[in-house]
């Protein structure tokens, strides 16, 4: 029985049952894995096709943070709360120096589903890591890759939100006719004045979405990582943050697609997944990752929130104003 | 600070910095010439105070076309940050174009992050108090 596992964006294997049992011993193959054998229907992680042992360590041994492998108590030490093996001496030791931290290997984190779209395929991946980040946030940003590039983060960014811009563009043209009933006589004559300017507006948007996506990601990214330097809580590079952002504007964008509350949702478990992000991948506390995503917003951002609140409470004194006459 | 050559694997930041402010700021420049919409300060207009980020649109239109005292005055802070991207992009563009070694900061001590942070929220405040005073 032949046994594969996925590493990144690779297809590891075919291993022998001996080859696999010794990957999982040395930490290369972990409960998070995606593994497939003949016969397997599906990739799945490892602790789904072993539920009771995902793990081949011997009983009682524990697994050192800094190299991922199973040691005995008696050959582990803890610093700040973690244990760590003798073996990692030189690595802790270099990693102390240089950064003035811990090292701690990242291999719980293969995540989210979308890093391993090539097992999963491609619709089956973006749904399980909107699913993730919209219902599990805390989850699947502790399993998030801190790093591995910038290309799959960008494409699942890109993906979710040109499908998202291009449905807000399509409800635009087909409903803007009734939009535009419910404003004032006044309103209606200038935006409807406007609406060839708008239609052309709107196809070159389509076009050149993706592109503004990417910049906007970089943007806005560039700016939570020196808000997130500024409180003291950017622990990861900014290639973190920008995984982060990708993932969780990606994934909360969708949102958006739902007619009449999807702008607000959107907004709000945007900011609130940006939060559970910045604290579980960078490893800081939750008050500086809310106040390194709530500085930029409120700086740069009240003026909207202002003018959405607003819009509301003309409506609805307009709509209550409609019903007293 | 060390000069150094990009690792193996390392991201490029240079290039990606240098294409995404120059896209920026063509994109910000075809907004202007073809006079599309800006939309107003709604804090500036409930309270009649200007937010922190007021009269950057204006900063960068007095730039493009050259009123660099104009540029200056209406927002200082933004104008010195349009300076950081231009110097930045020159270096990017130069050890881009040359392969030459990059410069990183590989680790910042916690006072001199301290400092750095003291600096800047002094900076954004004292830029703030500017623009009201001013009546930006």
């Amino acid at each position: 029985m032949n046994w594969y596992y996925a590493l990144g964006d690779q297809r590891q294997g075919p291993l022998t049952e001996a080859e696999f049992e010794a990957l999982i011993a040395s930490g290369t193959i972990h409960e998070n894995t995606l593994v497939w054998k003949d016969g397997m229907a599906n990739w799945a992680p490892l602790k789904e096709v072993r539920p009771a042992g995902a793990s081949a360590a011997p009983p009682g041994w524990i697994r050192c943070t800094a190299t991922g492998r199973y040691f005995p108590p008696e050959e582990i030490v803890y610093l700040d709360g973690k244990p760590y093996s003798a073996a990692a001496k030189a690595t802790v030791l270099q990693g102390v120096m240089q950064s003035g931290s811990l090292p701690d290997a990242d291999f719980n984190r293969t995540g989210p589903p979308w890093e391993n779209r090539i097992e999963l395929g491609f619709f089956k991946a973006i749904w399980l890591t909107v699913k993730g980040v919209l219902l599990e946030p805390v989850e699947t940003f502790a399993t998030m890759k801190r790093e591995g590039g910038l290309g799959a983060p960008l494409l699942y960014n890109v993906a979710c939100g040109w499908a998202t811009g291009l449905v807000g563009i399509v409800y635009n043209l087909v409903f803007r006719a009734s939009f535009t009933s419910f404003f004032p006589p006044e309103i209606r004559k200038i935006l409807e004045a406007q609406s060839e300017m708008n239609t052309i507006i709107l196809i070159v948007l389509a076009v050149i979405l993706p592109l503004l996506l990417i910049l906007g990601a970089f943007i806005v990214s560039g700016v939570i990582h020196l808000s997130l330097m500024l409180f003291g809580g950017a622990r990861q590079p900014f290639e973190t943050t920008l995984r982060t952002n990708c993932y969780a504007f990606g994934s909360t964008n969708l949102l958006q697609m739902i007619p009449l509350c999807g702008g607000i949702a959107y907004l709000v478990w945007y900011i609130v997944a940006m939060c559970i992000g910045l604290a579980k991948t960078h490893e800081t506390t939750t008050g500086r990752s809310v106040g390194a995503v709530l500085l930029p917003v409120g700086l740069c951002c009240f003026a909207t929130i202002v003018f959405y609140g607003a819009l509301i409470a003309w409506v609805v004194k307009s709509a209550q104003g409609a019903r007293g006459h | 600070m060390t000069w150094r050559s990009l690792r193996a694997g390392e991201i490029d930041h240079e290039a990606i910095w240098l294409c995404v402010s120059v896209s920026t700021l063509f994109g910000a420049w075809v907004w202007f010439h073809f006079a599309l919409p800006v939309p107003g300060c709604v804090f500036h207009r409930l309270t009649g105070l200007p937010c922190p980020t007021c009269g950057i649109t204006r900063c960068l239109r007095y730039t493009f076309h050259h009123e660099w005292r104009a540029a200056a005055g209406i927002n200082p802070l933004a104008f010195v940050g349009l300076g950081g991207i231009v110097a930045y992009d020159l270096y990017a563009a130069t050890v881009l174009a040359f392969r030459l070694p990059r410069l990183r900061c590989e680790a910042i001590s916690l006072r001199a992050g301290h400092i750095v942070r003291y600096v800047v929220i002094a900076a954004v405040l004292a830029n703030w108090v500017w623009l009201i005073w001013m009546r930006v």
